[in-house]
């Protein structure tokens, strides 16, 4: 019953965050995403104590767990780009695989390959 | 037949779930296999992607809150984020910075069209924003969400490997660098390497996509 509360009441704070930055985005014109929004906000939200992490722990534990699942029905997508991909494909490969390496290098180099002292 | 669907999707995620803490192969990332099998289920019954996008848009609408759920691991590493904030918000600005830069130039050299320059650009974002950031930039938003997906796996296919050819050991570096390139699906990667790896790979999704979502309307003019 307390765990059925938590889960509601976790899953309500998210989809209204993610509702609410939605909202914000498209009434100020923001150039930015709305869940992003809705992040920052749980974020700030956490920081000032005005949600407690066991309000959320249980569904957004859940959620972010399993948040390779959300993305499958999304790259099942990618079959209807089968023209694209015999067209462009090749290209496009190597074109995210090299952006990919070099962009990994550089946050590694950045970030430190062994951490500083830590 | 959406939740039959919905049903097999689940299946498929669970048993690539079980397979991938069994292999030790690039092959073993979640997304790729299920989808892989996905795919190959829906041709071998001879079906486009239009019977199963009924079950992509039920799944999908809890994407926006566990979007938002990231901010939970974002609050609960702040003090190891913080310690590291400079090194770490340079190494995931600069990451992000080169990655664009690198998948727009070579593709326009590469002669790709427009729409998946677009694409490109959005690429290392997680798909519900690269798909409204392609959007605002008036590009081919399935298409954006779609190659998002495709560096998510590649970069969480690639990544630990090319990691481990750098020699890079750090928890903390990998967590941000598999974040900082494939976003949702390079964290999904990281957090099974190492709880560290996790948060610091959520943080790294999350400030990289605010930062990409701020700057490339202004950034993309230059590149195309």
């Amino acid at each position: 019953m307390q765990l059925l509360s938590k889960w509601s009441i976790g899953l309500s704070l998210l989809f209204g965050l993610s509702a609410l930055g939605n909202w914000i985005v498209a009434t100020l014109a923001w150039n930015v995403p709305g869940n992003v929004i809705g992040m920052v906000l749980l974020l700030v939200l956490l920081l000032t104590n005005v949600i407690r992490v066991e309000w959320i722990e249980d569904s957004a534990g859940f959620l972010t767990k399993h948040l390779a699942f959300f993305f499958i029905p999304i790259a099942v997508g990618l079959m209807s780009y089968g023209g694209l991909l015999k067209a462009e494909g090749i290209p496009l490969f190597i074109a995210l695989v090299t952006s990919l390496a070099v962009g990994l290098t550089v946050t590694a180099l950045i970030a430190g390959k062994r951490g500083d002292a830590s | 037949m959406t939740l039959v669907w919905i049903a097999i999707t689940i299946g498929v995620y669970l048993i690539s779930r079980k397979l991938s803490f069994r292999w030790a192969s690039p092959f073993k990332n979640v997304v790729f296999l299920s989808t892989a099998i996905l795919i190959v289920t829906l041709l071998l019954f001879g079906q486009s992607y239009d019977v199963y996008e009924p079950a992509k848009d039920i799944i999908t609408i809890l994407l926006g809150p566990a979007t938002v759920a990231l901010g939970l691991p974002l609050y609960r590493n702040l003090p190891t984020l913080l310690a590291r904030a400079r090194r770490a918000l340079s190494a995931i600005v600069f990451g992000t910075l080169s990655t664009i830069a690198i998948a727009v130039l070579f593709g326009g050299v590469l002669k790709l069209t427009d729409h998946v320059l677009i694409a490109l650009s959005v690429k290392s974002v997680t798909s519900p924003i690269a798909l409204e950031l392609a959007r605002q930039l008036q590009g081919d938003a399935a298409l954006a969400a779609s190659v998002a997906v495709a560096c998510g796996i590649l970069g969480a296919m690639l990544g630990p490997f090319l990691l481990n050819m750098f020699g890079v050991t750090d928890p903390f570096t990998r967590g941000l660098a598999l974040g900082t390139i494939s976003h949702g699906i390079g964290t999904a990667q990281a957090a099974t390497e190492h709880p560290l790896s996790g948060a610091t790979g959520g943080a790294a999704m999350g400030l990289s996509a605010i930062f990409t979502s701020f700057l490339l309307p202004y950034l993309l003019p230059f590149l195309i």
